[in-house]
């Protein structure tokens, strides 16, 4: 048997750490293997990324013990640029790969490196751009494509030096739905023709899990879990106490197994989980009937002030972009709202208008009444608050005290109320107030994320709005971050989320719009909107499994307004018991 | 400015990345050398047919000087007014003739028509480079010129990183507004503490975070692998023509710098001043 990957008893801690970021690590990976590999933030699953093109300990120097083979070298023996003629590997952020001013050079730069004939490499451009789809973009500056694209052309650019191995660390952390299953549609295709070894790092396995033949799941730098992703729903227990949740489907038919009801298999699949289903219905001799609507019971809001007024918005950026093309809509009180849409569809554009960071090219944004095209942003700031998706662009203060104390201060609130509403930040965001003079900057990205949230919850908005909250979050702390939000929105503060995970959404949202292209594609409570299957299609976006389980089974009485695998459970359980 | 490749086929396009530096460099010494407005015009001219040679856009041709245009009013009020009225020159009028402000003298207007000229020129020779060169031409014109590796990769780096660098301090100047920092004070401890380091300390942060990333990715990508034998795509060869261009380009600078020193009045604003002097006599 052909191993490309060995690893035996690796242990390894970065300088500085005496904590190991990966321990007694046994594994081996054969020729042409896909393999997935879940784990929580700082499980070691990037380290062990880099521990297979050598970065480790080549790169990110520390104490490595153990033996690592790659093709059967040993990396410890070789550079990271002789290493990387095996092992491809490809990051997370599209952004921060990308190292040359033309599509064309981006993908030549690889054989350049390695010194190959002009005649050879031309044509490793052209075969490995058109295997991306990106022809007609040879001369573009990859900055400027969209984060799918430029996903994208990394991938060619890692698949031009024709690599044996293929290793993605989080491919599809930071695309919208579009762009990750382009990725991931592009990843599998090409892997499946040349026979490459793939291992992919992901958290959101939902879309993955049915494609690879093996499934790794880490836990504190120790694999916790390797078997067959069938075998892994087995063992659900194990899987999601490393912070993994398993697809919706299979969640599904755990409880229902757990019910007492006879399940032969969990599926894996949304396509394995409507058989399963339907042969479930027809042991029961369960007949199709009307599709039904569940009745829902979450609040709607408070819906007495409206707080934000929309009307007739259009905004034309300087180089002529049209942005938003003719949005109204109004938010009341005390609601919480999604904005979706695929990337350049206009929701940053949008909520940057509630906090008066843009003005209306045409038509009126009113917030608490006020016009924003005659406010500044430090006079709504007093009413709106909005968060950005990279914390790191808003931290600069040398403690998180001084972080949290800085928008107040720009309000010029008095010192005894900032003191106090630090206090009531941190409780909110459920940090401790010994952090309070440490040093934001050597924190997790989940606790810049909560700083950034509490630094803006002291400026006391009445509105919340935060930009993709979850961005290269483990599902673990994505929760966390929508059950604070959720908090927040039963204090009475209106909560608005731009984000692409609908399934969050799903759990968490009661209302939703949908833009696409500039315009509202669709405004309506989230359970209705994603009944709209063939409306969201339209902007690629899909809903969650469990809802789509009963937009597909609706003949069986199945509802089409299902939002969370619990609804379903407790549904079908009932019909199950007749 | 940004980088905005028109690819065509035409000879001035296919000009080795030299040629095309040289030629700029010939454009600013006439305009350092010269402040006839006449020479100027035809110098400018000369710029313009290679936009036409190019086949660029009319619209690409107006964007350039759109702005300048705009500001030629403007402009042409503080020449005259820079200029003043020295004595000997020929005073015309007055641009507020009620007050007597801004005498406009014969030598004025001449002199402030060089000068706007030399602008045209300027931007015009340079701006052109941008639509005509990929950036990754001059990267390999660097390497054929036996520059290392690693100069020519960090120059195309630096260029090519222009577009995240802008959306970097864009991202970062609104959310600190969004936190409600005003950047209007005057006060320059103000404007130290509570501005600049707030706008300043997450840039570098972030460009720190992604000068280690991009050193991942470039080693990843077998940066370094064996430099002397690096190859590169196309490589770019001077042609005949190319060499003719540098020949002729080089007399012109010879001759600009000789007739700007020694040039017995030719060149200077002067020689069109007495030549509408003698028209009118």
């Amino acid at each position: 048997m052909a191993y490309d990957i060995i690893m035996r008893d690796v242990t390894f801690a970065y300088a500085g750490s005496r904590k190991p970021a990966l321990a007694e690590i046994d594994l081996k990976i054969k020729s042409g293997e896909k393999v997935l590999i879940s784990g929580h933030a700082g499980a070691g699953k990037s380290t062990l990324c880099y521990c297979m093109n050598g970065l480790v300990p080549h790169f990110f120097p520390g104490e490595l013990t153990g033996e690592i083979l790659v093709s059967d070298l040993e990396t410890r023996r070789r550079s990271i640029s002789a290493l990387s003629q095996i092992v491809g590997l490809l990051f997370d952020n599209p952004v921060s790969q990308l190292l040359c001013p033309t599509v064309e050079d981006e993908v030549a730069f690889g054989p350049e490196n390695y010194g190959l004939l002009p005649e050879e490499i031309r044509s490793r451009v052209k075969r490995y751009i058109s295997s991306v789809r990106l022809e007609g973009y040879e001369a573009r500056n990859p900055y400027t494509l969209s984060g799918g694209e430029q996903q994208e052309c990394a991938v060619a650019a890692v698949l031009a030096m024709e690599p044996k191995v293929l290793v993605l660390d989080e491919p599809t952390s930071r695309l919208d739905p579009l762009g990750t299953s382009q990725v991931l549609y592009t990843i599998f295709e090409l892997t499946s023709q040349k026979g490459h070894t793939l291992i992919i790092v992901e958290n959101k396995v939902e879309d993955i899990l049915p494609l690879v033949d093996r499934f790794i799941v880490m836990k504190e730098g120790k694999i916790a879990f390797d078997g067959k992703p069938s075998e892994a729903l087995d063992m659900a227990e194990t899987v999601t106490k490393a912070g993994i949740r398993l697809p919706q489907v299979s969640e599904l038919f755990h409880m229902l197994r757990n019910r007492g009801h006879k399940v032969s298999k969990i599926p894996i699949s949304l396509e394995e989980a409507l058989t399963e289903l339907e042969s479930l219905f027809h042991r029961r001799r369960l007949q199709k009937t009307r599709p039904k609507r569940l009745q829902k019971t979450r609040p709607l809001g408070i819906r007495q002030e409206s707080v934000i007024k929309v009307e007739d918005l259009w905004y034309v950026y300087p180089l002529s972009t049209t942005a938003l093309k003719g949005i109204s809509l109004t938010i009341t009180e005390g609601e919480n709202v999604a904005i979706i849409g695929q990337n350049g569809s206009g929701k940053s554009t949008l909520v940057k208008h509630f906090v008066g960071l843009l003005k209306p090219t045409r038509g009126k944004v009113l917030v608490y009444g006020m016009d924003v095209t005659n406010s500044t942003p430090s006079d709504l700031a007093r009413y709106v608050g909005l968060c950005f998706q990279n914390p790191e662009h808003q931290l600069f203060a040398p403690t998180v005290r001084k972080e949290l104390e800085f928008g107040p201060q720009n309000l010029s609130v008095p010192r005894e109320e900032i003191e106090s509403r630090i206090e009531h930040a941190l409780t909110s965001v459920g940090l401790d107030q010994n952090i309070l003079s440490q040093s934001p900057h050597d924190m997790s990205l989940a606790e810049k994320q909560r700083i950034a949230i509490a630094s803006i919850l002291t400026m006391k908005p009445k509105i919340f709005v935060i930009d993709e909250p979850t961005t290269g979050q483990d599902p673990h702390s994505r929760r966390e971050i929508m059950k604070l939000l959720m908090k927040l929105n039963e204090e009475g503060m209106t909560i608005i989320v731009i984000t692409h995970d609908l399934q969050l959404v799903a759990e968490y949202m009661d209302r939703s719009i949908v833009l696409r292209d500039g315009k509202v594609l669709l405004d309506a409570p989230t359970s209705v909107a994603f009944s709209h299957s063939e409306t969201l299609r339209e902007t690629s976006l899909q809903p969650p499994q469990i809802t789509r389980i009963g937009q597909l089974l609706k003949n069986y009485g199945l509802p089409e307004d299902v939002l969370t695998v619990d609804e379903m459970y407790r549904f079908i359980d009932a019909k199950l018991r007749g | 400015m940004s980088w905005d490749y028109i690819p065509r086929d035409t000879f001035v396009h296919r000009m080795h990345p030299l040629t095309k530096l040289m030629y700029a460099f010939t454009m600013m010494m006439l305009i350092i050398s010269f402040d006839d407005p006449l020479l100027l015009f035809v110098v400018w001219m000369t710029s313009i047919s290679l936009y036409v040679l190019a086949k660029l856009p009319r619209k690409t041709i107006f964007g350039v000087f759109k702005i300048f245009i705009a500001m030629t009013p403007l402009y042409l009020i503080f020449g005259f007014l820079f200029y003043g009225r020295p004595p000997g020159s020929l005073f015309l009028f007055y641009v507020v003739p009620m007050y007597k402000w801004f005498p406009v003298t014969l030598e004025g207007i001449v002199w402030t028509m060089g000068a706007l000229l030399k602008l045209y020129v300027l931007v015009s020779s340079i701006r052109i480079l941008t639509f005509v060169t990929p950036i990754t031409s001059f990267v390999r014109a660097g390497a054929k010129l036996k520059m290392p590796p690693f100069v020519t990769i960090a120059f195309s780096i630096g260029l090519a990183g222009v577009p995240v660098a802008t959306n970097q301090y864009y991202a970062i100047r609104d959310a600190q507004r969004a936190r409600g920092l005003k950047f209007e004070t005057r006060n320059p401890k103000k404007l130290i503490f509570d501005v600049l380091i707030p706008m300043l300390l997450p840039q570098i942060i972030c460009s720190m975070r992604r000068s280690i990333d991009m050193a991942k990715a470039l080693e990843a990508r077998g940066f370094g692998y064996g430099m002397r034998k690096r190859t590169y795509m196309r490589e770019i060869d001077m042609r005949l023509s190319d060499y003719l261009f540098l020949a002729t380009f080089t007399i012109v600078v010879l001759l600009s710098i000789f007739v700007g020193s020694w040039g017995l009045g030719y060149g200077s604003y002067k020689f069109t001043v007495n030549l509408i002097k003698s028209m009118v006599r």
